[in-house]
């Protein structure tokens, strides 16, 4: 039998073919200009792996929300309540504390299931738009973290947590939420079962994919990621306070937006979020150390964003 | 070719019926399918085709009939339990996630695993490349689907099917989309596959294909079952005859002869690369022109560049007898050109909006003084028009959401009709309407006729084009082939222009 050829890719066709790479790495460069701009700032102090340890410490609290946040956007969804749901877990891990390290632990992981799983199964069995029904969760969440407790701090100051609270034992909490998730992604059938319902759910279906069982899946991915910085902030700061975490919704969907993952769904790669998150950490440290006020950083975020949508826009157009 | 009529019989289905709200889609279709060879299935839209594949695939339970694959009975099993006895469908729009690559698609909830649990990467590409060197093909396995052609892309789907092991293949106009070396790749893959022993069900509206590559060729009307044969024993005449036959009961096309006024748009030689070819055609006052053509003729296309969506490349327009340059939709609306397109839902209506609303949507921009919409000249006008078209709404202020297929539609008509336009398109407008509203959209044709509006009305419906049109232009492959007088002219007459030569696939392939 004679085998019909099919005219391998021209030069063009792999300039198209690279143009999602330019995307899935931009966080990457971005993150390397700003590096250089940091350099320039502070010479080798900022390079120091004291500063660069830093960095990826106050990465951490940020960074398990974003990975959350990215798993639900590969999807086309978004979860507006990871903030307010972290300062609700902190205070439930701080109210345990009294069960002992483990218990206290223990609840406040399955506290995070259930809120994911509520938000998850809304969604997914109730067909509604992810917006709303996490908008309407974090109002949730954020009301029961102020009420349990009326609007008071709860201290766990004494509590063995606090050892997790800085250094290496902190970020690597980080590093082993991340590395769970990027093995999950990238390893596995379910990885792909998320990339596949966010990129068409028409195709999923008909490929035999439970699409229902995955939107719950990565609500309870993050609503879990949630618990883990909640528990991550407590032991940072000794005490859980029910308005910790506003805004850092909205930090997390920008680190992924950074990370060139598309608020559609279906595309993003694990490494551009985690840039994204470090880029948003770094900015702030930048500033920071030039004795800049840090709010500035919102600003630049913002117009970060906006170069970087612009930029994805003319790529995607390559064609 | 492969397959002989003593090959052993793998899909039997007798008697499949199915109703939805009183229409009969399918009534009482026996299909059978034997190993290694290529059956077709024709039919008009509407006669019945895609309920047919949508029973065997699972997706439609049957009201009525019997489905045994390699004897046994599947009638009642589940869209996992067919796909598992082999049968795999590559549907027209390929059902393929885009962002994933060709690896990923073809594996997509079916992927090989290590002992460890973890995706085995590794042999899935190898497999991956195993099955596209089967179909006879060559191209990397890692590209993402969104960078591939649409032919490797349809590749990929057929990839994918084989993947699960299918014996029998459901390709569902598969040629749609495809033209000239692509279809030549598309055939010899069919063929291959049947050299292994695969039987395939064929759905194509080229008929030429089907004396290509088929082995048997079904013919369904109206739901009804009407004729296998071999195709050696048959010819593209005698399978339109059996194709077609219905005809529009209780409307008359009255004034076909009467005077035409005078001429409102003409087109000379207008060409879009690669979709429109020398395209020349001209609309009097009065007068309804109908395209008819297969689905891809370029009939859409056709509107979008009158419409101002869509440029062309070369020729010219003239309207009211001046050369114009219609270079946007606005412009075309401000000429008095409008459009009714043919995803009523999607570009027709906004369907929380109130019919009232909707009407007025086209008026806004011009009736407003100083800034301020005259709210009350533009709904008196809107409710004379909604009133004229006996629109069926308790209240113009209700959403048209609510409304039926007809009269949605007729709100679209209120809108252009509202602009005063001097020329209407229609694309395909009694399409998801019932057979009485039909009959109500013809009359409106008629009266705008008689009130001296030029209409084109695209319309893949033989018996409706015949019935209501003027003049009948018959497109095909971006062409127009020819002009008929649909007194004189048969159903017959006009699929035989429709139907693309083969040398035309071919040609328009070469330009893309």
């Amino acid at each position: 039998m004679s085998t019909q050829a099919v005219a391998p890719l021209k030069l063009s066709d792999r300039l198209v073919a690279n143009k999602h790479i330019a995307i899935d790495y931009m966080a990457w460069i971005l993150l390397v200009l700003l590096v250089i701009v940091g350099f320039a700032m502070k010479g080798t102090l900022f390079i120091s792996v004291d500063n660069l340890g830093n960095i990826v410490e106050q990465s951490a609290i940020i960074g398990v929300l974003a990975i959350g946040q990215f798993v639900v956007v590969l999807t086309g969804g978004i979860d507006l309540s990871v903030g307010a749901n972290m300062a609700m877990m902190a205070m439930i891990c701080g109210l345990t504390m009294p069960f002992g390290i483990f218990g206290s632990v223990a609840a406040t992981l399955l506290a995070g299931i259930i809120i994911g799983l509520i938000a998850g199964v809304v969604i997914a069995y109730g067909s509604l738009p992810p917006f709303i029904v996490t908008f309407a969760m974090m109002f949730v969440c954020r009301g029961l973290a102020l009420t349990v407790t009326a609007g008071e701090s709860v201290s766990a100051i004494d509590s063995p947590i606090t050892a997790v609270g800085y250094g290496w034992p902190h970020w690597a909490i980080w590093l082993i939420v991340a590395g769970i998730i990027w093995y999950i992604l990238v390893k596995t059938r379910t990885g792909t079962k998320i990339y596949a319902v966010g990129g068409n759910i028409e195709a999923a279906r008909v490929s035999g994919i439970n699409t229902k069982r995955i939107l719950v899946l990565v609500y309870v991915i993050s609503g879990v990621c949630g618990a883990v910085a909640g528990m991550l902030a407590l032991a940072r700061n000794g005490v859980a306070m029910p308005t910790s975490g506003s805004g850092y919704e909205m930090q997390t969907i920008a680190a992924v937006v950074l990370g060139g993952i598309s608020l559609f769904g279906g595309e993003g790669k694990f490494t551009g979020a985690v840039a994204g998150v470090v880029f948003v950490t770094m900015l702030r440290n930048i500033l920071d150390s030039n004795n800049a006020d840090p709010f500035w950083a919102f600003c630049v975020i913002g117009i970060v964003l906006w170069i970087a949508v612009i930029l994805r826009g003319l790529i995607e157009r390559i064609r | 070719m492969a397959a002989d009529t003593t090959a052993p019989v793998i899909l039997q289905a007798s008697g499949l019926t199915k109703r939805y709200a009183g229409v009969t889609a399918l009534a009482g279709v026996d299909f059978d399918l034997r190993e290694g060879e290529v059956h077709c299935l024709v039919g008009e839209n509407g006669a019945g085709k895609s309920t047919l594949i949508k029973i065997l695939t699972g997706v439609v339970t049957p009201d009525a009939g019997t489905i045994t694959v390699a004897d046994k009975d599947l009638t009642s099993s589940t869209i996992k339990e067919r796909r598992d006895a082999g049968i795999s469908v590559i549907y027209q729009d390929l059902n393929l996630v885009q962002q994933l690559t060709v690896t990923e698609n073809i594996f997509l909830g079916n992927e090989p695993t290590t002992k460890s649990g973890a995706l085995d990467k590794q042999r899935m590409r190898a497999e991956a490349r195993q099955l596209i060197e089967t179909l006879g093909v060559d191209f990397p396995v890692t590209s993402r689907v969104d960078d591939l052609g649409i032919s490797l892309q349809q590749l990929t789907a057929t990839a994918r099917a084989l993947s699960l092991g299918g014996r029998i293949l459901i390709m569902d106009e598969p040629s749609a989309v495809l033209g000239g070396k692509e279809l030549e790749v598309l055939f010899a893959v069919v063929k291959r596959l049947t050299e292994q022993g695969i039987a395939v069900i064929y759905i194509s509206h080229r008929l030429e294909e089907i004396f290509h590559i088929g082995d048997r060729v079904t013919v369904l009307r109206d739901g009804q079952y009407i004729s296998t044969s071999k195709v050696k024993d048959i010819d593209q005449k005698e399978l339109i005859r059996q194709m077609v036959g219905r005809d529009i009961e209780g409307f008359q096309n009255l004034d076909i002869d009467a005077e035409k006024g005078a001429e409102i748009i003409r087109l000379e030689n207008v060409t879009r690369k690669g979709v429109l070819h020398d395209i020349s055609l001209s609309i009097r006052e009065g007068e309804v022109v109908g395209i008819s053509g297969l689905v891809g003729a370029g009939r859409t296309e056709l509107a979008r560049v009158i419409m101002g969506m869509d440029h062309f490349d070369t020729g010219q327009i003239y309207f009211l007898g001046k050369k114009t340059n219609i270079s946007s939709a606005t412009k075309a609306v401000r000429l008095g050109i409008a459009l009714v397109p043919e995803d009523r839902r999607a570009e027709g209506i906004i369907p929380m909006l109130s019919v009232r609303d909707n009407g007025a949507l086209s008026l806004v921009q011009r009736m407003t003084k100083f800034g301020v919409i005259a709210f009350k000249a533009m709904f008196a006008k809107v409710n004379k028009l909604a009133n004229e078209m006996a629109i069926k709404v308790p209240d113009l202020r209700d959403p048209v959401s609510g409304l039926s297929g007809g009269n949605q539609q007729k709100v679209v008509l209120t809108k252009c009709l509202a602009t005063d336009c001097k020329l209407l398109i229609m694309d395909e407008p009694t399409v998801g309407i019932d057979v009485g509203a039909k009959k109500e959209i013809y009359n409106i044709i008629a009266d705008l006729k008689r009130r001296g509006i030029g209409v084109l009305v695209i319309s893949s419906e033989l018996p409706e084009i015949l019935a209501i049109s003027d003049r009948i232009l018959v497109m095909s492959v971006g062409r127009i082939r020819g002009e008929v007088d649909p007194r004189l002219t048969t159903q017959e007459e006009i699929l035989n222009l429709a139907i693309p030569p083969m040398e035309a696939l071919t040609e328009v392939g070469g330009e893309q």
